[in-house]
């Protein structure tokens, strides 16, 4: 034997099923708490409530120091190391010279920015992101218009981290940060403009844009000769810029209750399915009395989507709907209410698609078993593993004296499965269950009965 | 609890369900997952599986039926396969490699490996039944350590003994092993 022995006793698995079944029964591992913490995590698993389930932190070992050597062996030994090696000058000088410039450095990058910002001369007309004065004028009216919001929001599964940095642009109760008047979006997207520098001090947009009257290209030139002046693409970028910033301050700053009358609370108490006009998505509202709503998705086969539950606020106020996290000043959507009825139904028109919310739950689609994929099968003592191809399934028997493998072709219907086998043979079989463990039952012509297993990667 | 009984407590209390299946069933699956992950996997890695185990199972228990087999025989079978994709991940997640004998756990088996396979299969056997014949303490010292990759202080704790007599016993254990199999290696 030429394994030490760490090495050979570290092949102590993969053990057959009755080595380990005597060893699950004869050298339990688990001890109460272990368990707690099993039931603790399977039940969170389940989304059942696991809060009665006290588990008992163990404290973290100390890393051991297993002695594995024999005590028998001569070939350990035992002491002090001791490392008398003096730091010669050098190392100082070189950790001298390491500071001195970094203080060079920190200095350099102080005096160059006091020296930037005292520049009188700087030139507001000319952005370094000239270039991309088109884009950026395309995403004002985005988020002005509110359609940035709620791609981010329905694409991201509310992940709603993704749009903190423009949370504030929708903020419909603030109509003098978000809705520019008709005649400034004109103003901005048709003539060339000019900023002043007051327009950054007031850190107001609308009433700083002023269109360029004073210089208007001459009207006998061609536009190629005398192009409009340069100032013009980069106006539209500052006001964006602008636009952002004011409204996010403003939308932070705004701090509010929801506002909700006790006959709305009892009206829209419970669940509610919501189906948004445009897609095939369906969302579920669950209003709670205290002016809060957990809000989730699902997928077509009516399953909450994971990630997607989140708790909100809504505010009811006549006729007007919104939800967000109000009570930090955040409307993420608001519209208006159509045809409440008695059922608690209603539908609210938002500005890009229309909600409709029911307490009756949509038809969702049924779950499809796919039998693509790798199958096992169990039920009969010889395990079997086969994969299911478009319109074939080949598969391995391994026992203990063979190792054979088939294939054979089948015919799907719906969930009902016939499998034709080259000696004339056939099968049929009934699939049901889930896209996790699927299971269908397979009876051959002999009377046998397996059981076919597909687990999910 | 017949496994009948069983299938109507789920009904009634998944909780409850949860509680006697771990009772009942924890240690199995336990032991079924260390035989595949081995020291792949930390504890967090091999509970965290365990309850992934006893989820799935009961998201599923729906296509189990006691008419049909034992509730014992469908958990293992479910353990064992979970298992094996979580020793797929944990290889995939930790960029561990494989040597031959690992590959076995999670492939099936091939022409070109049958003979060292089984040559691994008899040792893995044999080294089993010579644990078994160490006798208590001994046996336990080294299934604690050596299949469930627990420390010298917690077995200690378990079998109420001090880590220094642990230590030693599980040393003398080993050489014990070893000379018993380099005999039959002789013979």
């Amino acid at each position: 034997m030429n394994e030490n022995e760490k090495d050979f006793m570290e092949r102590l698995n993969n053990l057959d099923d009755s080595s380990v079944e005597e060893i699950a029964k004869n050298y339990p591992a688990l001890d109460e708490n272990a368990k707690k913490r099993i039931l603790k995590q399977s039940l969170r698993k389940s989304g059942l409530p696991d809060d009665d389930i006290e588990v008992y932190e163990e404290p973290e070992e100390e890393t051991e120091i297993i002695d594995d050597s024999d005590e028998e062996d001569e070939m350990s030994v035992s002491g002090i190391e001791q490392y008398n090696n003096k730091i010669s000058w050098h190392k100082y000088a070189g950790s001298a010279v390491a500071m001195l410039i970094a203080v060079v450095g920190i200095t350099s990058v102080v005096l160059l920015h006091r020296n930037m910002n005292n520049n009188d001369d700087f030139d507001i007309s000319s952005p370094p992101f000239i270039d991309n004065a088109n884009s950026e004028q395309i995403q004002v009216t985005e988020i002005v218009s509110g359609s940035y919001i709620d791609k981010g929001y329905r694409a991201e599964g509310f992940d709603y981290a993704n749009i903190n940095g423009y949370e504030g642009s929708v903020q419909y109760g603030m109509t003098t940060a978000t809705e520019p008047p008709p005649e400034a979006t004109e103003q901005v997207t048709t003539s060339p403009i000019e900023i002043t520098s007051e327009i950054s001090e007031n850190n107001n947009v609308y009433d700083d844009i002023t269109p360029v009257v004073d210089d208007p290209p001459p009207v006998t030139a061609p536009p190629v000769t005398n192009p409009p002046a340069t100032t013009a693409p980069p106006v539209d970028v500052i006001v964006t810029s602008v636009v952002l910033i004011n409204t996010t301050v403003t939308a932070v700053q705004e701090t509010t209750e929801p506002t909700v009358t006790e006959s709305q609370k009892t009206f829209l108490d419970g669940m509610r399915y919501v189906e948004i006009s445009g897609t095939d998505e369906y969302m579920g509202f669950e209003f709670r009395p205290d002016g809060t709503l957990t809000a989730y998705a699902f997928d077509k086969y009516g399953s909450i989507i994971d990630g997607t539950v989140v708790t909100l606020d809504y505010e009811f106020i006549e006729n007007s709907f919104s939800f967000g996290d109000i009570k930090n000043g955040l409307n993420w959507k608001k519209g208006v209410v159509i045809n409440p009825n008695d059922s608690g139904n209603f539908t609210v028109q938002f500005y890009d698609n229309l909600y409709t919310f029911s307490t009756e739950p949509p038809v969702f689609a049924e779950p499809e078993v796919s039998i693509e994929g790798v199958w096992r099968t169990s039920g009969n003592d010889v395990e079997r593993t086969f994969t299911f191809h478009e319109n074939t399934m080949s598969g391995s028997y391994v026992t203990a004296t063979d190792n054979l493998e088939i294939t054979f072709t089948y015919e799907r219907n719906e969930n009902d499965i016939t499998f034709y086998f080259d000696t004339g043979e056939i099968a049929k079989a009934v699939v049901n269950g889930n896209s996790v463990i699927s299971v269908f039952d397979f009876e051959w012509s002999d009377g046998k009965t397996e059981h076919f297993y597909s687990i999910a990667p | 609890m017949s496994d009948s009984e069983w299938e109507q407590l789920l009904s009634s209390s998944p909780k409850d369900a949860y509680e006697y299946l771990i009772e009942q069933y924890g240690n199995l699956i336990y032991a079924i997952v260390f035989n595949k992950l081995g020291s792949y996997g930390t504890r967090e890695d091999i509970e965290d599986c365990v309850s992934d185990i006893m989820v799935e199972f009961l998201r599923n228990a729906g296509n189990f039926s006691s008419d049909t087999g034992s509730l014992k025989s469908y958990i293992s079978t479910v353990a064992k396969y979970r298992a094996i994709d979580a020793f797929r991940r944990l290889v995939g997640h930790n960029n561990i490699s494989l040597d031959t004998d690992d590959e076995n756990i999670s492939l099936p088996p091939s022409d070109s490996n049958t003979e060292e396979e089984a040559g691994n299969h008899i040792f893995r056997e044999r080294l089993w039944e010579v644990v078994r014949s160490l006798g208590e303490p001994d046996s336990s010292i080294i299934i604690y350590q050596y299949f469930y990759n627990q420390k010298v202080s917690q077995i200690a704790r378990r079998l109420d003994m001090t880590s220094g007599a642990v230590q030693k016993r599980s040393i003398r254990a080993r050489k014990k092993i070893r000379k018993i199999l380099e005999n039959e290696e002789e013979l």
